[in-house]
């Protein structure tokens, strides 16, 4: 099996830590609301996980397509999305036929976590990322 | 009543996978982006980190696009056909 590329553990732990954030903060609007009840947590829960796996999968996508050929690349990246997309649907049709454990609303907005953390990331600068040789290369 | 219930449901389900061709989109767009992206890495491997950072954000940005129509279909299918049959139910009285 291959190694896992730290520039991908490094972008995912990013990505966790900011959707776990948004997922306190969205919890919380739910109390404010008077809607919170266990089900939307094990919703949250299960979104969270689900949004970081997807990220973490492509991210191992897109190191493993390093090195391949142009066609091969699209092909493997169009192939893993379809994948993906799936399992999402999976996770979210699974969560609507367990009503009573998991509420579906929740789930499907933390769906959107990474993408509003992906948003911030130019405004941090992560740990190892000032030792990367090709920023003083060009 | 059961043919207004038929349509609506009918045309939930079209709705739905009709949205799901929006996930084509990213697809194309991101296998074109990776693809560009290592091409760049093999002209110049040290800047491997940078590329890989910048490609993985520039492709969960690509993927949202997919995640929109995948939501949509899912509202579509489990959550608008409840209550539009709830809202149809109302307005005839039944």
């Amino acid at each position: 099996m291959k190694k896992i590329d730290r520039i991908v553990l490094r972008e995912t732990l990013f990505v966790a830590a900011g959707s776990a954030l948004l997922s306190i903060l969205m919890n919380a609007v739910f109390l404010v609301i008077g809607k919170w009840d266990l089900t939307v947590l094990f919703g949250t829960l299960l979104g969270y996980a689900a949004s970081v796996l997807n990220f973490f999968l492509m991210g191992i996508t897109v190191q493993n397509s390093v090195g391949k050929e142009e066609k091969t690349i699209k092909t493997t990246v169009r192939f893993s999305m379809v994948f993906r997309e799936l399992l999402m649907l999976g996770i979210a049709v699974a969560a609507y036929f367990l009503k009573g454990v998991f509420n579906i609303i929740p789930l499907l907005i933390a769906y959107f976590f990474p993408r509003i953390v992906v948003m911030f990331r130019p405004k941090f600068k992560l740990k190892g990322e000032d030792n990367d040789p090709g920023e003083n290369n060009g | 009543m059961e043919l207004a219930i038929g349509i609506i449901l009918g045309c939930c389900a079209l709705g739905a996978g009709m949205a799901m061709i929006a996930g084509i989109g990213p697809g194309i767009g991101e296998g074109n982006a990776v693809a560009k992206a290592c091409e760049a890495i093999g002209r110049q491997p040290e800047s491997k980190s940078s590329v890989t950072s910048t490609m993985i954000m520039g492709c969960a940005i690509a993927e949202t696009t997919g995640l929109y129509a995948l939501v949509i279909a899912i509202l579509l299918i489990f959550v608008a056909p409840n209550m539009l049959v709830d809202i149809l139910k109302t307005a005839v009285g039944a």
